[in-house]
């Protein structure tokens, strides 16, 4: 576990975003809704917003499980399928490694907080690699 | 174009990771997401804001705003097949309307235009309701 807080992400903060558990092989995170991640229609979070929020979960669940002396190198591929206008005042991501390995992938579901509804599938891929 | 009360919302957001927004007209939209020391270990994840940003410009810009709503991203995926480095520009042309959607089509480059990363989004529009 190499990572266990989001202190490497600087815009997390600006963003509402913060861990909220890391328990194998699910992690979770949690986003509060402020002034600079509203934009959507509907006064929803913004779409674009959500995908990096879905992209960082990615990056957290694969530092959690890394191998000493590995890291991610980039997003390789990222995919996002909105079902619902994300409005609640925390959304929630729920992350769970599909695969580690050169390639890692992760499926993200982004949820209100109560686990109730989900506004966002998404599924994202990293490339790993030694670190130089 | 897209409403000036549409495009003011996502102001905060595009500050916040040093995403500039560049032309838009005729179903094509650009956005300009700038190098920034403190995201340089983590390079895309600016850009995956700015792809959907670009692509609901774009989408806002091929609609009748008379007779039509932006109705939000449907969903959307990128492809990245080098990595970004430096200053990178976001370029979202719209390639296919329906009734209710409009398919965009987006590459990521950087500023000496080398594409690095393509995506596809759909965007989903409806009619407004007669009063």
């Amino acid at each position: 576990m190499r990572d266990n807080n989001l202190s490497q992400y600087p815009f997390a903060d600006l963003l509402g975003i913060s861990l909220e558990s890391i328990d194998d092989p699910k992690i979770v995170l949690r986003m509060e809704r402020n002034n600079v991640n509203v934009g959507g229609v509907r006064n929803s979070i913004n779409g674009g917003i959500l995908a990096t929020y879905a992209e960082l979960a990615a990056h957290v669940a694969i530092n959690s499980k890394i191998l000493a002396g590995s890291e991610i190198k980039q997003t390789q591929d990222l995919s996002v399928a909105y079902l619902e206008s994300a409005i609640s005042n925390f959304i929630m991501a729920e992350a769970y490694i599909q695969r580690m390995g050169k390639t890692a992938t992760v499926t993200v579901e982004l949820k209100d907080e109560a686990f109730e509804k989900t506004f966002c599938i998404c599924r994202v891929s990293c490339s790993v690699g030694k670190i130089n | 174009m897209a409403k000036p009360e549409e495009l003011a919302s996502t102001l905060k957001v595009e500050d916040a990771l040093g995403i500039q927004r560049l032309e838009a007209a005729n179903g094509t939209a650009r956005y300009r997401v700038k190098s920034l020391a403190e995201y340089s270990h983590c390079g895309t994840f600016a850009i995956t804001t700015a792809v959907d940003l670009a692509l609901v410009r774009a989408a806002s810009t091929a609609i009748n705003h008379e007779t039509e709503e932006m109705n939000g991203t449907v969903e959307y995926n990128i492809s990245y097949f080098k990595s970004p480095v430096g200053e990178t520009l976001v370029t979202a042309n719209v390639s296919g309307r329906g009734a209710n959607i409009a398919i965009v089509e987006v590459s990521i480059s950087d500023a000496r235009q080398t594409v690095f990363g393509l995506g596809r989004g759909t965007y989903s529009v409806v009619a407004k309701k007669k009063l």
